[in-house]
This record gives structure tokens, C-alpha cells and sequence, in this order.
């Protein structure tokens, strides 16, 4: 069919490459369509013989009969899983507005004008992404005991700004960076700094800042050490904690990999769909 | 219309003297070009001109009102930005409206005025398109059309045509000075491009290291260059710059130098004998003739044929580099020893100590 | 006596003010900044003082919760214990270890993943999309993943050997060579956006390089050496520092993966500052600890910045 064909070596290397992606993945996704016997058969199988959706069924707290009338029970879990996704939804959109209104101006105004301690300001932000959590949890834990701040919505979303704030400035202030002067030209047509900033800037910039923004929330909805320290087992858990549960707790691989799969797929609609745009984001 | 003056203007960033008391005044319906090379601040200039950039010290004055501390916008002035920068996210039409957005007038005003501008730069067809979807030409002429609609005092352009290829820049440079001619609008124009600097402007204000060098007509600065930089700056091909000394002769003074000895004729017969001096020629006023006293040795490197002329690139025998205009067609080998005459009266000569050319006793006059 | 005509009661400072121009209406530079700067400088305090003032504090501290909590003043004593303490020492290593494997992996990775989507033809750039994928996964899904892919119950590499007739269980995850398989996860994770970027450098790499290199009559590995390879090097270097900050501070991935096991032979320094603040409540010596953590992660990228980083900046 092909008029020009690819030489062997290449396509030995993108089957690598993809067996290399997707065999990890896969091999813990299966899992979600198989019963707890076939899960649990050694040597380990390949591939669900008989794939059903029990799984699926039993994280959202509902029983699943198979044609063979065997009765799969609703998970003990359900309740977290659904908070959880409700929960880290929330998080993840108030992170991500949050962030990208602190940012923007943030990002712009260190990228594209000269004031003092500019260098050293721009250092400190930096510097807070290089604090290991372990490190920074106890002080926070500390402080959210005595405002009252575990459990809560509130809280999580604090401590959450803290990893997508110097995350999504570093890249925004690459971004910016890169801008032609735009805004000598602004200034010569008569518009103040907020306009030229919101009315022109922004919309110049508005695929990066969709990237960034985007990339934000894929930390926020990807955060774990913070979410299992200060909201696993209250109501403000997120999708991440509550599915340690059947990690940690009772160990059940077949529901881990159904809430592991649909947690997955946020990002990777996310990524899928914005990979052209991942590489134009330029390092400050 | 307006005149515009800059009255000992410094502007400093940390301990770096961008521009260093700049005294500089540009007449009204003057094309004035600022040149230099790359770091010299012309753009500087232009920018404090402008508005954008806050002089450290000194005062901007247009037609006698001082406007230093006013915006960019109320100067009433239009800027063409390097490349011919344009808002890439709206269409041209709406690129050109901004200009307008502000000043008031009524909307049936501001249409009418941006179809004229576009009907006089030829831009009414790609009124719709992006910048991403013009060519580099026609975005210049876009960027034109958004500078004249405003109707400003003074134009104000920074190396509008540096992106463009050659044969484009001579076309649009023809424009540009056209318009402004018709207009009888002040304008400021920056390049580091001396060719475009000669063609274009009615005086050029040549800059180095943040100083004014020299500010004259095309003819001055091509003819009497003030410093030596000017005279190495100006000029295609360049002038020729040979170092030596200048001693007196049995009541003569004579430039002296490893290559050859030239007694001075002209205005520099009346300097004194200095102990280092540089002899400028231009390569026009070179005439190949056989060897003798007065005459410049140098051996052929290169022919470059012009097609209405040639252009001999030689080194003398001391190392320096010279060129000689010689006839349409002239030929000669690589290696080949030539010499080249002029009439010392038209040679020039420059102090290194000051870089300016030497004092001299004008004899007539006295 | 003469004097000057003057306004009476006049001023002359007053004066003077009143006939400069007015000023701008619009902000000064330093006036917008500091608009947008004051909720950084708030967010400073917040992420990066608090806490690092309180952890010191900690750290000078031996903190108590038997009995009541108590937090009685003890000095250096806190980081003279965590610098006799062989676990500290065992800890370090395995961090650096895990580090440096899992930066020249992702790396490498990187590089050939990037390599191979170069020349895939139109028709199959929807490739691109699916490899870009693991980069997606949060690093405790990573972490789930290959804690069930490598288990000897559970893992390939039983399937492997069970897949050609053999008996018995291939434990990926061993004593020996967790912190291997641990940085190959790692790097699983991280390639894949280290992929892409070098990719669109890659692009822009212009063809007639290439063409050149062939009239040179380059042999292969000459031309990704002296075209393919500069324009990446300042990408290159940034994602080395990207992912050694990253691999040094890599907790909840080996917490979903091997919780510092078999035993303890995954046990890097920030499951061990877990183990000591959380699991023992030692929250002095945890905290003393992490500033050695914080030393070694902010010492590693100024390493690297020396002897790599000041070499691209200066092209």
C-alpha cells in the first residue's frame, strides 16, 4: 500500500517505543476488567479471558451481576472514590483559575519589565519549587491544626497553589519573554498599561496561557503527598487519597485500576490534545 | 508639523551612559536619519523622542513646549517599529484603527480616514488579512498606513526595512521618502545601514558610544567627515584610512609614511607637524598611474566589477588595506603591484589623539 | 528697599512644584510592579519563609508528644545526630543513585523516543500524540504501575519466563536492583516530555545540515554528534536540571511503589525524612535532616549549572 516504505529499523523502534509506553500502563488497566480469581491466578494472565465492568460498577457503589450470575459487591470505597472525583475536580478548577489570575500579571510583568530585586524575587519563587513537600509538610501541618485547615477544601487548595504558582510562572514568563515588543506600539496608540496588558497581550498569548493553565491543572489533579497528609478519610478527599485506600487498605487491584484508569483520563484527553503546543513553551 | 529639540539629554542605565548630553534639533518637515552601528543609541534616542524611554536628564522640546514628562500618545507622534511591527492578533484593518482608537473622533471620521491611508499606500485590498498572512513588504506598507492615519507631527521610524531583502528596501526607501516629502511631515528615521542613511535623509546625525558624531546634509558628511569614525563610516566602498606622520620639509609639510611620502597641498598645508596623523581618501579620488614620489604602492587582492566601474581592493606594503575606482572592465592579476595617485588637496587628515581632523591656520583668511 | 516682584506668602518650593508639568497619570514601571509584586511577595512568605523558618526552628528543637507536647532547645545536636547517623549516610547514597540513574535515563529515553517520532511521515504523526501519554501519568500512578508490573506474583517478568516454559517467579523489584528498576519508572514517566521538546528543536534543525554532513560523507553517529545533537544542548541541559531536582525530591512515587522496600533497600533520603517525621514523629531531627536534603538538591543544580549551564549560556 504504502509508496515509500519505512526501513525495518524504524519500525522495530516505534513498536519498541510503544510497547514500551503502553506495557506498563496496560498491565495494571487490565486488571479493571478481570474478576478477583483471574487477578489472582499465577503465573499471571496476559489478558482478561471474560472482560466485564464490574469494576467500574463497583467504585461508583453499585453491584454487578454477571451473565453467570455471579454477584460483584459495591466497594466499601465508593463513597470516597465519588467524593474524591467530585473533590478533585473542584480542586483542580479553583487551583487553575486561581493560579492563572495571580500569574498572569505576575509572569508578565517579570518577563517584560525592569524593577528592583527583580533577579532576587524571581530567585525565591524558583527557589520554591526546589522544597521537597516532605519538607514543607510538617511546618504546614502545623500551621493547618492550628487554622483549622485539615479536611478542608480550602486548605488543600492553598497548599496546592503552592506547586502550580512557580510552575505555571516559569513557563508564562518564557512565554512573554518571546513577545515582540508589542508594547512600545500600545503606548505610541494611546492605551494605558491595563489595556495594553489585558486587551492586547492577553489576547497575543492566549495559546500559551491555555498551555500553562492547562499544565496547572494537570499538577493540581495529579497531587498526592499534600492530599494524603491533610484530607484522606474527611469529605474534602481527593480522587488521588481515596484510591490509596484499595492500595493501602484493602488491597483490591481490580477497582485500583478502574479509578486509576478514569483518573487517567483527564490528562490524557489533556495531553492528546494539546502535544503540539507542549514543546512551544520557552524555558526563562 | 513640528520642530523638534533635544536639549543635553542623558539617559543612563546603572553606571552605562546610553546617550550621553545629546543636544540635537530636527527642523520642521526635516527627514532627519540617526546612524550608527548597533549599541550607539539611536534607537535610545528615537525611543526618548518617542516617549517610551524617561531621559535621565536633559529636555524634549517640541515646537518650544516642553512635552519630557508627557506620554508617547500625547506627543501626537507615529511610530514605525523595527520589522514593521504590527499587533499580530488583529487584522490589518483593525491594526491601523488602533491608531485612532483613542483620539475621539466620530466613527464615520476614523473609517473614512483609514481607507484613505490604505488608498495611499496601496494596502485597501489586505485590509482583511493578518500580519501572519502578509508578505514582509506589504506589512511595511501596513505599518505606514497605521503611522500616517494619525496625521502626526512627526514620523518617527526605526529600522522599518532591515528585515526586507535589498531590492525591496530601495523600492520602499523611494516611498517612504516620497510620502514624507508630500506630507512635509518632521520625520526621524534610524538605521545602521549608511546607504539607506545617504538616499533618504535630508540631514543624517550620525551616533557612536551615545554622542552625536557629526549631524550634516549627505554632502557634508560624505565630504567633510568630522571625526574619524564618520569617515571610515560613511562611504561605499569606504574611504581609505593610511596611518603615518606629517613632517615639515624644507617649509613644506609632508605626510610620511612606511608606503609612500605625499607633500601636502590644500587647506592641511597649514598644519603643524604631528608625530602620528591618518590620511583619508576616498577610493573614488584614487587614479591607477605608474610609480614615482606621491604615488601609493599596493598589491591587487581583489577586482570587484561594478559593471560602470571597477573597484581595486589592495594592500600596501605596510599592511593597509585601500581601495582605488578604476575604469569599467579593468583587470589585473592577484599579486600584481599597482599605484595609486590623488591630488593631496582633497586628501583629509585626522588626529588619532582626538579623532578629529588637525586645526589649520587658513592662510587666505588671515 | 528693591525687591523682587513676589507673590505674596509665596513659596518659592511651592512654587517651583506647582509649575512642574504635571506628572504621568499612568504608573510608573516600579508602581505597576509593585501592584502585581506584593501578592508574590505574600505568596513568598507563605510557601517559602514560613515554612523554612519553622522547620529551622524545629530542627533546633527535640519535640516531644509523649506526655504533652514539648519542644525543648537543643542546638546543633539535631544535625550532629543526622550527620553520625549511617542511615543518613545509606539514604544520601540511594538518593543519589536513584538520581543519577534516573536523569541519564530519562535522558536517553528521551533523546531516542525523540529520534524516533523525527522520522515517522506524515501519515503516522498521530504516533506522536500516544507516545506523550506516560508524561501524563501522576507520579504515584507511575508508581502503582510498576509496583504491579515488576512484582514477582504479579509482574512481566513472571509472564516472561512463564511465556517459555519455566517455573518460578522473576521478581523485578529485588534488594539488589530496586533503585534501578525504581529510575527506569522514573524515567518512564519523565522521557516523554523530554521527548518532545527535543523534537521541536529538532525540527528546526535546518535540512540542509543534513545535506551537508552528507557531501562531508559523515558516517551516522558523526552526524547526530556534530548536527543532530548541538542545537538540543541547551534543552539537554535544562531537563538535566529539571529532572535531578525532580528524581531528588521523588517521594510519593516510591511511596505507591515499593514504600521504600525490599526492607529498606529503597529507602532515599525523602522516604527516610518521612519515615523519622511521620511514621517516628521525630520532628526535630526530620526537620534538621531536611535542610541537608534541601543543601544537596539546591548543591546538585548549582553543580550542574557551573560546569554545564554557564557554557550554553554564554552561546
Amino acid at each position: 500500500m504504502s509508496r515509500s516504505r519505512y526501513p525495518v529499523w524504524l519500525i522495530l523502534a516505534v513498536a519498541v517505543a510503544l510497547l514500551w509506553t503502553f506495557l506498563p500502563m496496560y498491565w495494571v488497566v487490565k486488571y479493571a476488567f478481570m474478576t478477583k480469581s483471574e487477578i489472582a491466578r499465577f503465573p499471571p494472565e496476559l489478558y482478561p479471558h471474560a472482560p466485564q465492568l464490574a469494576a467500574f460498577y463497583n467504585i461508583f457503589g453499585f453491584d454487578y451481576t454477571a451473565a453467570d450470575g455471579t454477584v460483584f459487591p459495591a466497594s466499601g470505597q465508593a463513597n470516597q472514590i465519588m467524593l474524591g472525583l467530585r473533590n478533585s475536580l473542584l480542586v483542580s478548577a479553583i487551583v487553575t483559575i486561581v493560579t492563572m489570575v495571580v500569574v498572569l500579571p505576575l509572569a508578565y510583568v517579570f518577563a517584560r519589565m525592569d524593577f528592583p530585586f527583580k533577579g532576587k524575587m524571581l530567585a525565591a519563587v524558583l527557589l520554591s519549587v526546589s522544597l521537597p513537600p516532605v519538607s514543607t509538610l510538617i511546618p504546614f501541618y502545623t500551621l493547618y491544626v492550628q487554622l483549622g485547615l485539615v479536611g478542608t477544601l480550602g486548605g488543600l487548595v492553598i497548599i496546592t497553589l503552592t506547586i502550580t504558582i512557580p510552575i505555571v510562572a516559569w513557563l508564562l514568563i518564557g512565554f512573554f519573554k518571546n513577545l515582540p515588543p508589542i508594547e512600545a506600539m500600545g503606548r505610541i496608540d494611546g492605551f494605558s498599561r491595563l489595556y495594553i496588558f489585558v486587551r492586547i497581550i492577553v489576547p497575543m498569548a492566549k495559546s500559551g496561557i491555555l498551555v500553562a493553565g492547562v499544565i496547572g491543572f494537570l499538577f493540581s489533579w495529579n497531587e498526592y503527598v499534600y492530599a494524603q497528609v491533610l484530607v484522606t478519610g474527611s469529605d474534602a478527599v481527593t480522587l488521588p487519597a481515596a484510591m490509596s485506600g484499595f492500595l493501602f487498605q484493602v488491597p483490591e487491584p481490580a477497582q485500583l485500576a478502574a479509578s486509576l484508569f478514569l483518573s487517567l483520563l483527564p490528562p490524557f484527553f489533556i495531553a492528546f490534545f494539546l502535544q503540539k503546543h507542549v514543546a512551544e513553551m520557552n524555558f526563562a | 508639523m513640528a520642530r523638534i529639540d533635544l536639549q543635553n539629554i542623558v539617559k543612563r542605565y546603572g553606571s552605562h551612559d546610553a546617550v550621553s548630553s545629546l543636544d540635537l534639533t530636527i527642523h520642521d518637515g526635516e527627514l532627519l536619519v540617526l546612524l550608527g552601528p548597533s549599541g550607539c543609541g539611536k534607537s535610545t534616542t528615537m525611543n526618548m523622542i518617542a516617549g517610551l524611554t524617561e531621559p535621565t536628564s536633559g529636555r524634549i522640546l517640541f515646537d518650544g513646549k516642553d512635552v519630557t514628562d508627557t506620554s508617547p500618545h500625547e506627543r501626537n507622534i507615529a511610530m514605525v517599529f523595527q520589522s514593521s511591527l504590527l499587533y499580530p492578533h488583529l487584522t490589518a484593518y483593525q491594526n491601523i484603527y488602533m491608531s485612532l482608537k483613542r483620539s475621539g473622533l466620530p466613527r464615520n471620521e476614523i473609517e473614512a480616514r483609514i481607507l484613505r491611508a490604505a488608498e495611499m499606500v496601496d494596502v485597501r485590498r489586505l485590509l482583511d488579512k493578518l500580519p501572519g498572512q502578509l508578505s514582509g513588504g506589504e506589512r511595511q506598507r501596513v505599518a505606514t498606513a497605521k503611522a500616517i492615519v494619525r496625521e502626526p507631527d512627526c514620523f518617527l521610524l526605526d529600522e522599518p526595512l532591515s528585515a526586507l531583502d535589498a531590492a525591496l528596501r530601495m523600492s520602499l526607501r523611494a516611498e517612504l521618502v516620497n510620502l514624507q516629502k508630500r506630507f512635509n511631515t518632521t520625520m526621524v528615521f534610524v538605521t545602521h545601514d549608511q546607504v539607506e542613511a545617504m538616499t533618504m535623509g535630508d540631514r543624517i546625525g550620525i551616533m557612536r558610544n551615545g554622542k552625536l558624531e557629526q549631524i550634516g546634509t549627505p554632502e557634508e558628511v560624505y565630504n567633510r567627515p568630522e571625526t574619524l569614525f564618520a569617515a571610515g563610516f560613511i562611504g561605499s566602498p569606504p574611504m581609505n584610512l593610511i596611518e603615518g606622520e606629517v613632517v615639515a620639509e624644507g617649509g613644506m609639510k609632508v605626510f610620511a609614511c612606511k608606503d609612500f611620502r605625499l607633500p601636502l597641498a590644500g587647506a592641511f598645508a597649514g598644519m603643524a607637524p604631528a608625530s602620528a596623523a591618518v590620511l583619508g581618501i576616498r577610493p573614488y579620488l584614487m587614479q591607477l598611474a605608474g610609480s614615482g614620489p606621491g604615488a601609493l604602492p599596493m598589491k591587487v587582492y581583489a577586482i570587484e566589477q561594478l559593471g560602470n566601474e571597477a573597484i581595486v581592493i589592495a594592500d600596501t606594503p605596510s599592511g593597509a588595506r585601500v581601495r582605488a575606482v578604476a575604469p569599467a572592465g579593468f583587470h589585473a592579476q592577484v599579486g600584481t603591484v599597482l599605484h595609486a595617485r590623488f591630488d593631496p588637496a582633497d586628501a583629509l587628515l585626522y588626529d588619532p589623539g582626538t579623532q578629529r581632523p588637525f586645526a589649520v591656520q587658513d592662510r587666505e583668511a588671515a | 528697599m528693591p525687591s523682587l516682584p513676589q507673590t505674596a506668602g509665596a513659596d518659592p518650593a511651592a512654587a517651583a512644584a506647582a509649575a512642574r508639568p504635571p506628572r504621568r497619570k499612568e504608573l510608573s514601571n516600579l508602581q505597576f510592579a509593585l501592584v502585581v509584586t506584593v501578592p508574590v511577595l505574600l505568596f513568598l512568605l507563605v510557601v517559602v519563609a514560613y515554612p523554612l523558618g519553622y522547620a529551622l526552628y524545629l530542627s533546633f528543637h527535640e519535640i516531644r508528644f509523649f506526655g504533652g507536647y514539648s519542644a525543648e532547645f537543643v542546638g546543633l545536636a539535631n544535625y550532629k545526630a543526622a550527620l553520625a547517623d549511617p542511615k543518613f549516610w545509606r539514604s544520601l547514597g540511594l538518593s543519589l543513585r536513584f538520581t543519577v540513574e534516573t536523569v541519564v535515563l530519562t535522558i536517553g529515553i528521551g533523546l531516542a523516543l525523540a529520534l524516533v517520532l523525527r522520522d515517522l511521515k506524515p501519515r503516522w504523526r498521530w504516533l506522536r500524540a500516544m507516545i506523550i501519554l506516560p508524561w501524563a501519568v501522576s507520579p504515584y500512578g507511575a508508581g502503582i504501575f510498576f509496583a504491579y508490573f515488576g512484582r514477582g506474583q504479579t509482574g512481566i517478568g513472571t509472564a516472561l519466563i512463564s511465556a517459555f516454559g519455566f517455573d518460578g517467579t522473576l521478581n523485578l523489584i529485588t534488594q539488589a536492583a530496586v533503585i534501578e528498576y525504581l529510575a527506569l519508572g522514573a524515567a518512564w514517566n519523565m522521557a516523554p516530555l523530554v521527548a518532545f521538546f527535543l523534537l521541536a528543536n529538532m525540527l528546526t534543525t535546518p535540512k540542509r545540515l543534513y545535506d551537508l554532513a552528507k557531501i562531508d560523507r559523515m558516517r551516522s553517529y558523526e552526524t547526530f554528534w556534530h548536527v543532530t545533537l548541538p542545537p538540543l544542548r541547551f534543552t539537554l541541559f535544562v531537563f538535566t536540571c529539571i529532572s535531578t531536582v525532580l528524581a531528588l525530591k521523588t517521594f510519593d512515587y516510591i511511596f505507591t511503589e515499593t514504600q521504600g522496600g525490599p526492607g529498606n533497600s529503597s529507602t532515599v533520603l525523602t522516604y527516610l525524612l518521612y519515615q523519622i517525621s511521620f511514621v517516628n514523629l521525630d520532628l526535630g531531627y526530620g526537620a534538621a535532616m531536611s535542610f541537608f536534603l534541601l543543601a544537596l538538591i539546591l548543591g546538585t543544580t548549582g553543580l550542574i549549572y557551573a560546569l554545564w549551564g554557564r557554557r550554553e549560556e554564554r552561546k
